[in-house]
């Protein structure tokens, strides 16, 4: 697990108010929404403005596919990742 | 391509010869139709008939008039292989150093009239600058555009096959009313209009064939003609995109495009009658249009009168009528109006009246701080827009369904500049849309968008509340929105109440939070203390609800668009 995946799960963790839940309940390549670990799509809206709040990422849901950043916590790491080397 | 001139002349022969020399200086071929004239004038013209010089006379024994003239001209013109023709009154009041101007512009484009737009000198009588006036407005209304600037001038060029077909399928008036109504039946059929300034002078001595009292007659006639015809093509005009002509070929053909450019220049078009004429005026012109969408508006009328008739149960007034329905119409074109009037910075915001008796906006909502703002269709929400300006410093994002954004985002930068007011286009809350938007509130803007109707798309993201006695859709994106943000929730509406504005604006939330195990139930709890507030409202004033389709039918009941 990197220390960003780490960092994230943390972010999943606070910004959802996921009480029962700890880091390492959470699989890096588990599903986050819907089957995995059940969240909705209010979650996912919330999981990005936390997303945009701690490191300024912005999707364009025009051109990328957010459903597949938003998938697991490695998809979204590798896209925070990519977002912060544009920067 | 080829050019000759028509001077038709009614009694008119002293300046008759300086007319025609100043063509055929120009190697213009001309002719002149002498239109019932006395016999001093059948001598003028007699003694100008010269075809081996190119000047043709033509004498009419029985006066036919302006029009029945011109069209003999053009007639013979057209047999003799002529393609255009130049129409110049005899009286010389016109401005012959443009006659190449004029032949000029014909020649770049071929179809289209093109006239002369007078430059008028101090010479010009009061009262006839006042008829101009009111015709150049009438002949805007019955073009429903700009494109004429002068319908009353007689110095043009007319593409004569296009012309000899409007007066032999549609008539024109044979007399004075002839210029103007030539003119617009030509742009009715998708003539493009050209003008060619030109200096014009009373010349002293002058003697007018205009009648005073028999011509007014004849003008307001003509108007009333026209208007008709405008309102029977007005079908065809909209089905087009709002244009007249059949497309030409290299012009942008998207229909979208079209509409949204005839939309447009139409909105310009009442800002600027707003402008110059005043509210009345606008609702005056506004009165039949909306007259026709009222009558072929099945379902927007039928959709008015169900709200009105559940307004009307509980107020416990009489069932409405189609004379309540049309109020109902012709308020929501007042709206409009006023809408256009606040763009164009018209508004009079000290007309408004706070609630409490408070003097300042900033009573009731926090100046420099974050805020959701939840409006509707009832009313006019520009108002709070222009209030909030008023005093500078907001920043205002707007959420909007699809259709309206790109119009709309166009419009104010064109109307308002300086307007501090962002318009996003949102059909559904999405990540990048939550994302943007926490940017902006984090910077301590504003966040406007309507809690009323459910846009496409998002169909299955709306929550039934009891409105005005049975359940209707209302959207959950605002209060999904609002939990995002973790900001404060203002309602806020603005309606005119005869010759001013009221306004209500009242907190729904410090902070709205939908918990995972009961979003839906906490959603609709706020859900409906808005749809109560709005209610309250709307049961007030009936005529502001500016929402013209089903609106308690279920969002499944009409699965194609709106």
């Amino acid at each position: 697990m990197t220390s960003l995946e780490m960092e994230l799960k943390a972010l999943i963790i606070e910004s959802l108010n996921l009480e029962d839940v700890t880091i390492d309940d959470i699989d890096s390549d588990e599903a986050l929404f819907v089957d995995g670990l059940g969240l909705d799509s209010i979650d996912a809206l919330e999981l990005g403005v936390a997303l945009q709040k701690k490191y300024g990422v912005k999707v364009d849901t025009k051109t990328e596919n957010v459903r597949t950043h938003f998938a697991s916590v490695r998809n979204l790491a590798a896209f925070v990742q990519r977002s912060l080397g544009n920067n | 391509m080829r050019f000759c001139a028509v001077v038709p002349t009614h009694d008119h022969h002293r300046d008759l010869p300086r007319v025609v020399a100043a063509l055929r200086a120009r190697n213009v071929p001309v002719f002149v139709v002498d239109d019932g004239s006395g016999p001093e004038t059948n001598a003028v013209v007699a003694g100008l008939h010269a075809p081996e010089n190119g000047v043709t006379g033509v004498h009419l024994p029985v006066n036919r008039g302006k029009g029945g003239a011109v069209m003999v001209g053009l007639d013979l013109a057209a047999n003799q292989g002529f393609t255009h023709a130049l129409q110049v009154d005899a009286d010389g009041q016109h401005d012959l150093d443009q006659i190449n101007a004029l032949i000029a512009a014909s020649r770049r484009q071929p179809n289209a009239i093109v006239s002369g737009c007078p430059l008028y000198d101090d010479s010009i009588p009061k009262g006839r600058k006042m008829g101009r006036w009111v015709t150049h407005v009438w002949v805007w209304i019955e073009t429903l555009s700009l494109a004429i600037r002068d319908s009353m001038c007689g110095f043009r060029s007319y593409p004569i096959a296009a012309t000899l077909a409007v007066w032999r399928e549609e008539g024109a008036g044979r007399k004075m009313d002839f210029d103007t109504e030539i003119m617009v039946r030509l742009v009715w059929r998708g003539a493009p209009c050209v003008h060619v300034p030109i200096k014009v002078v009373y010349p002293e001595g002058n003697t007018s064939n205009f009648r005073l009292w028999a011509d007014n007659v004849l003008i307001s006639w003509m108007h009333t003609r026209l208007v008709l015809g405008m309102l029977l093509r007005l079908p065809r005009f909209l089905s087009r995109g709002c244009r007249w002509g059949r497309k030409v070929a290299g012009e942008s053909s998207h229909w979208a495009d079209m509409g949204e450019r005839g939309r447009y220049w139409g909105i310009r078009f009442l800002g600027l009658t707003y402008r110059l004429a005043g509210r009345r005026v606008c609702l005056a012109v506004m009165a039949p249009i909306i007259l026709y969408f009222f009558l072929t508006g099945r379902k927007a009328r039928g959709a008015s009168l169900e709200f009105l008739g559940k307004v009307a149960r509980i107020r416990g007034d009489r069932a409405p009528g189609w004379w309540d329905s049309y109020r109902h119409f012709l308020s929501f074109g007042e709206a409009a109006l006023d809408k256009i009037a606040a763009w164009c910075g018209e508004l009079k915001t000290d007309h408004v009246d706070l609630p409490h008796g408070a003097s300042d906006l900033y009573d009731f909502i926090p100046k420099d701080e974050a805020l959701i703002l939840f409006v509707s269709h009832y009313g006019n929400i520009e108002v709070i827009r222009a209030l909030a300006s008023r005093k500078g410093n907001v920043r205002v994002t707007v959420l909007m369904h699809q259709a309206h954004a790109a119009n709309f985002a166009r419009l104010l930068k064109d109307l308002a500049p300086d307007s501090q007011m962002d318009v996003i286009e949102v059909t559904d809350i999405g990540p990048d849309t939550a994302m943007l938007l926490s940017e902006k509130v984090s910077r301590g803007e504003w966040v406007v968008i309507t809690g009323d109707r459910i846009a496409h798309g998002a169909r299955n993201k709306c929550v039934r509340i009891p409105f005005l006695g049975e359940p209707a859709s209302f959207p959950q994106g605002p209060y999904i929105l609002a939990h995002l943000m973790q900001c404060p929730v203002y309602m806020a509406a603005a309606w005119r109440v005869g010759d001013r504005f009221e306004l209500a604006c009242e907190k729904l939330a410090d902070q709205i939070t939908l918990p995972r195990g009961d979003r839906d139930g906490v959603l609709a709890a706020h859900a409906q203390t808005y749809v109560a507030w709005l209610e309250q409202r709307v049961i007030a004033h009936p005529r502001q609800w500016f929402n013209f389709y089903p609106y308690w039918s279920k969002p499944d009941d009409s699965p194609s668009s709106r």
